[in-house]
């Protein structure tokens, strides 16, 4: 079972400070509460401007996809936002279907995603 | 979605089912995925389709462990409890895998399987219920029934191309 990985780590850029998570394995109805716990303690530091870095990330359900609305919604609601990079080209054929890739951006890099930040 | 004609996989397959009971634990919807996924691509299906077949699957998994049993994501069952587990069959047919998800918990709802306004859904960011969604989307049926003394029964059928030979009934 490879479960899901997350590692986060805090970059200064020239928009400020920006949290990047890096997940790889299987984002499901079983692993999706780890990454909410993660954004939950991160919205809690007042860490409004997220970064998920999803290169190497396998597999998405619903329950990730619904993890990604909402947290948008939250970020934005404090002058923040959420962006997605590398995001896999199987994950992105269910990401289009749901009407996600209209609410939320998607960036080839890390320092692109950096850039969009206002 | 797209469609496919029937291939010598699909031909050579056809009749045969794969069976497969697991906990309705959450750490199993993985072992599902797999079992699906490689079920699909023996079939005929591409890449994508069978991608497709085996979210549906997991979101329907997903549904009956957590909404159905009502068991939390990573929740374990206590030692004896056989009886909470889901049941699988995946039948080959000519043109089409029939998926049959069978659980015994509390009845479903057959008004969650309604038609959802995904635009609004996603307006209000919802965190829950794209599932049902995915699943209307990726299959071409998708029926249900609850029978006293058996349980939940989904049906699920995706088509390797209009068909033309029925299936033969798919019954536990």
């Amino acid at each position: 079972m490879i479960g899901l990985n997350l590692k986060c780590e805090s970059t200064k850029t020239d928009r400020g400070d920006v949290d990047v998570v890096a997940m790889e394995g299987y984002l499901d109805g079983h692993t999706a509460p780890k990454l909410m716990r993660l954004i939950d303690d991160l919205i809690s530091q007042k860490h409004y401007r997220l970064v998920l870095d999803m290169s190497r990330l396998e597999y998405m359900s619903s329950a990730g996809f619904g993890i990604l609305a909402a947290t948008q919604k939250r970020t934005q609601a404090q002058g923040g936002d959420l962006k997605v990079v590398n995001l896999p080209e199987k994950i992105r054929r269910t990401f289009v279907t749901l009407g996600l890739e209209n609410i939320i951006e998607t960036h080839a890099t890390r320092e692109d995603a950096f850039a969009a930040f206002r | 979605m797209s469609t496919r004609s029937p291939s010598k996989k699909a031909a050579s397959v056809s009749g045969k089912c794969v069976q497969l009971r697991v906990p309705a634990e959450t750490e199993y919807l993985e072992l599902i995925r797999q079992v699906v996924h490689g079920v699909a691509l023996r079939m005929g299906f591409g890449p994508q389709e069978a991608a497709e077949v085996e979210m549906s699957v997991d979101e329907a998994c997903t549904n009956v462990i957590v909404h159905a049993y009502g068991r939390q994501p990573g929740q374990k069952l206590a030692p004896g409890s056989v009886d909470d587990a889901i049941d699988l069959q995946l039948v080959f047919c000519p043109e089409k895998i029939v998926i049959l998800i069978l659980d015994r918990a509390k009845p479903f709802t057959p008004e969650d399987l309604g038609e959802m306004e995904i635009k609004q859904h996603l307006a209000q960011r919802k965190a829950h219920g794209l599932g049902i969604y995915i699943i209307k989307r990726f299959m071409h049926e998708v029926k249900y029934s609850y029978r006293p003394g058996r349980g939940n029964e989904l049906q699920l059928v995706r088509y390797l191309k209009t068909p033309h030979t029925p299936c033969a009934e798919v019954r536990p």
